[in-house]
Formats: C-alpha cells, sequence, structure tokens
C-alpha cells in the first residue's frame, strides 16, 4: 500500500519534472540561441566598425602632409607641403628633370653642374619622400583616424557602451597595390625628352604615368604611386592586399615607395567572449595632377649681325633690325689704294614680318629640331600645350630690336601652380617673382642653365644676294656681294634650376666689298 | 467478485492517472508554448534589431560616397529601397541625415517597422531604430 503511494507520488512527480526540464532546456536553448546571436550580432558590429576604420584610414591618410624643400615648392599643395595626393607630382618633377638630363647626357648637351643637379633633384625628393613614408607607415597617425571612425561605434551586442579599439600591432601592414595601373599624373609622351623611356598607361583620351612600376631615368629609379581615376577609397579582399604587401612584396631595396592601401585589426571583448576582425582598405585622392616643372622658364633671343669685309678682310659689324633696310656700312673708308664708301641692304629675310613666327622661319631650313626641343620643354611646363599653340605665341610676338631675350613661361594664379598659362614676355616685361632676368650674362647666358649649346642645332645653307645686296662707290672688282646664313642654336636646362632651355638664333649677313677698281 | 472489484479499481486508478498526466502535460503547455512563442518573437524583435542595423551601415556606405547632403540623402533612401517588405518588416526609412563635411563624416539613422509573428497584448507592434556613421569617401583630398 506504501509502495503504492510511493509510486503514484513518483509518477505524478514524473511528468512535473519532465515539464520542468522540458521549460527548463527550453529557457536554456533560448539563452544559447540569443548568446550566439549576440555574438554573430557583436561580431558584425566589430566588422563594420572595422571596415568603416580603415575606410576612414585610407581616407584620411591624404591629410599627412610633410614640408617639402624649396627646389620643389611649385608641386607643393596650398600650404607648400606633400601628401599622399601629390607625392606622385613630386616625383613626375624630379623625373623630368632627370629626364632631360638623361637626354642632354646622351646628346653631349650636358654642362658640368647639370650632373649634380639631377642627383640633388633625385635625393631632395626621395627625402620629402621617406619623411611621408614614415608618417604613412606610422602606427600611431593610424591609430587617430581608426578611431575617428571606429572609436565613435560600439560593440554593444558583446559588451554594452563598450568601444573597438585597434588590435596594438607591432606593424602596420601596407601595401602597394593596382601594380603597373595608372597613377594620377597625367602626362603627354611628348614631354619626355627624346632616347628616354617612361611607362605610362593610356585610359581613354588620357596618359598616365605608371604606377608601382620602377622607371628609370638618368640611371635612377622612380617609383609612382598607383591611384585608380575616378575611383574613391574602398575596401579590398585580404588576398589582393596580402599579394601586394609592401614587406612581403616590395619594390625597392629602400622599402620606401608610398603606399597605397592599409589593413586595421580591431578587437573587442568582454572578459569571456572576445571579437575580432580585419579590414583592408584602398586610398584614393580623387585628384589628379598633370606631370610638371610648373616654375620653370625658356629664354629665346636673336642676333642679327652684319659684316663688312673689304679685300676679304673684317673691317665693321654692324647689328641689324627685323626689317630690310639700306645701310651705308662704310662711310670714306680708306683703302690701300682709294676711298670707298660701302654701301648694304639687309635684313631682306624679314620682309614678311618680325613676329618672332617669321624670325625663326626666316632661317631657310628645317626648323622641327627646334621646335620640339621647345615644344618638349614647354610641356613640361604645361603638358598640354601644343604646337598649333607655341606657332600662336610666336606670331603674336613682335620682336622688339630694344628687347635682348624673351622668356616664356608659365603664369600660373592657382595657388597649387595647377592651372598653367603660357605667356612670352620680354625681359623688361612683366616676369614672374621668381624669374631673376639680372642674373643674365651675354657671354655665359643664364647661370641657371646646366647645359651646353655644342653645335647649332639648325643651320640655313648660305644663300648669296638673295636676302641682301651690296654695292660700292665707286664700283669694284669683283663685284661686290653679301651672303646670308643663320643657325639656331640649342642651349638646354634640366629644369633644376627653373632654366629648361635657351633658344639662340643668330642671323650672319656677310658683306663683301673690293678696293679694286 | 473480489478479483473483478480490484480490476475495476486499477482500472479507475489508470484513468485517473492518465487524466492526471493530461492535466499536467495541459499546465505544462500552459507554460511551455508562451515561453516558446515569446521566444519567437524575442528571437525575431533581435533579428530585426540587427537587420536594421545593417541597412543603416548600408545606408550610410552610400551616403558617404557622396559629395553633397542632398546627393547624400537620395542615394541613402535610394539604397533602402533595395529592401523588400515581408509580414515581418513592414518598412525600413531613413530616419536622419547628418552629412559632416568638417569632419568627414555622415550619420544615417534608420527606423524599422517590426510586426510581432506571435501579436501580444500592447507588443504587436515596434519600432526599431539605428544608426550607422562612415567617412565621407567622395570629397577629393585637399589641393
Amino acid at each position: 500500500m506504501k509502495y503504492r503511494e510511493n509510486a503514484k507520488r513518483s509518477q505524478s512527480g514524473a511528468s512535473l519534472l519532465l515539464i520542468i526540464a522540458c521549460a527548463f532546456g527550453l529557457v536554456l536553448l533560448i539563452y544559447g540561441l540569443f548568446q550566439l546571436s549576440m555574438i554573430m550580432g557583436g561580431s558584425r558590429q566589430v566588422r563594420n566598425a572595422v571596415d568603416a576604420g580603415a575606410l576612414n584610414v585610407s581616407k584620411k591618410m591624404m591629410e599627412i602632409r610633410v614640408t617639402t624643400d624649396p627646389k620643389y615648392a611649385d608641386v607643393s599643395d596650398t600650404n607648400g607641403k606633400v601628401g599622399m595626393s601629390n607625392v606622385n607630382r613630386l616625383w613626375g618633377k624630379a623625373y623630368l628633370i632627370n629626364a632631360n638630363l638623361e637626354e642632354m647626357q646622351k646628346s653631349g648637351r650636358a654642362g658640368p653642374s647639370a650632373s649634380s643637379n639631377g642627383d640633388t633633384a633625385y635625393q631632395l625628393a626621395q627625402n620629402v619622400n621617406d619623411q611621408l613614408f614614415n608618417e604613412l607607415a606610422s602606427s600611431k597617425n593610424q591609430d587617430i583616424y581608426f578611431h575617428q571612425m571606429a572609436g565613435r561605434r560600439t560593440a554593444n551586442l558583446i559588451n554594452p557602451g563598450m568601444g573597438i579599439d585597434r588590435t596594438k600591432t607591432a606593424s602596420c601592414p601596407i601595401a602597394l597595390v593596382d601594380r603597373g595601373d595608372e597613377s594620377n599624373l597625367t602626362m603627354q609622351p611628348t614631354q619626355i625628352p627624346e632616347g628616354v623611356e617612361a611607362g605610362k598607361v593610356d585610359k581613354g583620351s588620357k596618359s598616365y604615368m605608371q604606377g608601382y612600376v620602377p622607371m628609370t631615368a638618368n640611371n635612377k629609379k622612380f617609383t609612382f604611386t598607383s591611384f585608380h581615376e575616378g575611383e574613391q577609397p574602398h575596401l579590398i579582399s585580404d588576398s589582393l592586399f596580402d599579394a601586394s604587401r609592401a614587406d612581403k612584396a616590395p619594390l625597392d631595396d629602400k622599402g620606401t615607395t608610398i603606399p597605397n592601401a592599409f589593413r586595421q585589426f580591431a578587437e573587442a571583448s568582454n572578459g569571456q567572449t572576445g571579437v575580432s576582425a580585419v579590414a583592408s582598405a584602398v586610398a584614393n585622392p580623387i585628384r589628379t595632377y598633370d606631370m610638371a616643372i610648373p616654375q620653370s622658364y625658356i629664354t629665346i633671343h636673336v642676333t642679327n649681325i652684319s659684316i663688312w669685309n673689304v679685300d676679304n678682310k673684317f673691317a665693321k659689324a654692324i647689328p641689324y633690325n627685323f626689317k630690310q633696310q639700306r645701310v651705308h656700312g662704310l662711310k670714306d673708308f680708306q683703302t690701300p689704294t682709294r676711298v670707298i664708301n660701302c654701301f648694304g641692304t639687309i635684313g631682306g629675310e624679314y620682309q614678311a614680318g618680325s613676329s618672332i613666327n617669321v624670325i625663326l622661319n626666316a632661317l631657310k631650313a628645317d626648323i622641327n629640331p627646334a621646335m620640339k626641343k621647345l615644344l618638349q620643354r614647354i610641356q613640361c611646363m604645361d603638358p598640354k600645350f601644343t604646337k598649333a599653340k607655341l606657332v600662336k605665341l610666336f606670331e603674336q610676338q613682335q620682336y622688339d630690336p630694344k628687347v635682348l631675350r624673351y622668356y616664356i613661361f608659365a603664369a600660373d594664379h592657382s595657388a597649387d601652380h595647377t592651372d598653367p598659362n603660357i605667356q612670352m614676355v620680354p625681359e623688361n616685361g612683366s616676369l614672374p617673382p621668381w624669374i631673376d632676368p639680372k642674373q643674365w650674362d651675354p657671354q655665359t647666358l643664364d647661370p641657371n642653365l646646366d647645359g651646353i649649346s655644342g653645335t647649332p642645332l639648325v643651320t640655313e645653307p648660305t644663300t648669296t644676294d638673295q636676302f641682301a645686296q651690296a654695292d660700292q662707290s665707286p664700283g669694284g672688282t669683283p663685284q661686290p656681294y653679301a651672303t646670308n646664313t643663320g643657325v639656331m642654336m640649342w642651349k638646354p636646362g634640366t629644369g633644376f634650376n627653373k632654366a629648361v632651355g635657351d633658344l639662340y638664333v643668330q642671323r650672319l649677313t656677310q658683306l663683301y666689298f673690293s678696293s679694286k677698281p | 467478485m473480489q478479483r473483478s472489484k480490484q480490476q475495476t479499481v486499477k482500472a479507475h486508478g489508470r484513468r485517473s492517472r492518465s487524466g492526471q498526466t493530461l492535466i499536467e502535460a495541459m499546465f505544462g503547455f500552459v507554460i511551455l508554448i508562451p515561453i516558446g512563442l515569446a521566444a519567437v518573437d524575442v528571437v525575431t524583435l533581435m533579428s530585426a534589431t540587427q537587420t536594421n542595423e545593417q541597412w543603416a551601415e548600408t545606408a550610410a556606405r552610400a551616403a558617404g560616397s557622396c559629395t553633397c547632403e542632398n546627393m547624400g540623402s537620395t542615394m541613402a533612401k535610394k539604397s533602402l529601397t533595395r529592401f523588400v517588405p515581408t509580414n515581418i518588416i513592414s518598412s525600413i526609412e531613413m530616419e536622419k541625415i547628418k552629412f559632416d563635411e568638417q569632419a568627414g563624416q555622415v550619420t544615417v539613422s534608420t527606423v524599422m517597422q517590426v510586426n510581432m509573428p506571435i501579436p501580444m497584448p500592447l507588443m504587436n507592434r515596434f519600432e526599431c531604430r539605428a544608426s550607422a556613421i562612415q567617412p565621407l569617401l567622395a570629397t577629393p583630398a585637399e589641393q
């Protein structure tokens, strides 16, 4: 009987226990699912925070700027600094200087200081680059920008109110992604001097200096940072980042190539559960620049000399203007046998006018080599400048006989020298403060030019009695005659000292008279 | 006769025991079913909250790729149009946007209407709010 009562109690208790167990199990299951959901949600929160933090780092890295050398002030930002966005501009100028130097060396026109100027240009650019690299690779800077974004988020599904911290790592992985693609530096193939190979990427109608493919000029390696045109900073996969990591796949021995991608690690923990996430993002300044030496100039000067000879001996040199004129060069000139008066009609080559264009084309020879040199150097100031614009510039400029030389330079009123306007101004005209015409020396020309003239670039065949005529009173035997010729001399400059070239047109009219009746 | 009486008592005992079990089971269901149903609602609400957070993130990212507040607002709203309403989540809308060009950040808040799968008194509909902050990525680097 007692046993039966016990059995009854245990049977009825069994159902109750089962229900309690089920309820407990259900509550436990719900709690477990809740916790799992919290962890998964927290993990997602951390991932989102790291993504946002990584994007912010790649965006804000553009704000890190370093002071540049005064030699590169014309390629710096409005505050005279260089950052990720314009570092390619700095290297572009250094590259053009060294490319000009290489061409000068190959053509035998490099002066004694040219080589050291190229070296200094490279070293100064490298110093600024290294300084910037150290700032970009700094964990401290990345921390600041990461926390600007991730620090304003919480992983409250793991631990309410708890922030997300950047994992303190010994090194901050950086990468050089999009190797071989375009940089944010546009270029014109014609602005690269002859004989120098530049890596470029054509995209639409534009050409860009190639990113992360080292190229050589003057035996020096130049590496531009890749930035896709029209792209915003964005997240990239870890595999893409890892394949281009600067420490695992460097581009140079020094390993200071400016990176374009950054990786961030972060973690959140409540003591029991920890969640970590990693995100990599590629930066982009969304700004392109033209490769240029913005503050550089070319000088053009012309001399017309008439040499008066009697019996093939030099008697007098008289400069002449850019118009046809009759000159009484030798008045009552005493020869061994008699007195003669010598006349010349000179300047006939300028019958078409006296614009620079006429002056250059007065040389009855192919002046294209000179035009090519001029255009290449002007495109160092403004890559978009064309030959048609150059001809127009020359047509519009009348050569004032009182002016010794003309300066071609890019007038630029923008604060960061990105809006060049090529102008041609006489030495006594309105020149920018960075051009000092007083430095000019009639013998050595511009001391800022680090090249040498060498052989004439263009030589006109000598013509006789075509553009000048000679006559004398009383007449002589043989008959007086006049020859006319001209040369174009090109003295190049690397651009390190702002001067990129001097074009010298020398016209020579020789007049021959005779003392014999 | 004795035996038959005994059998009758046993049969009554069995019936009463099964009735008791039934009552206990029903009592158990009365406890378990509301817990289970509440759990469904809680899980739904949590899932909706997290979905809302993700949509806020998506909208903020869309706004972050724009250059001005108007465009950012339009793009954030447009990104939310990809959401397909269900019986549970009836709508999600952008509540506000803070386009801070100075700090280079955009904050987007979204509001989501959640219908409980198991409507309970005074708890059949919830409004979930979430906000996300993203960097402004479309602004060019300073000159």
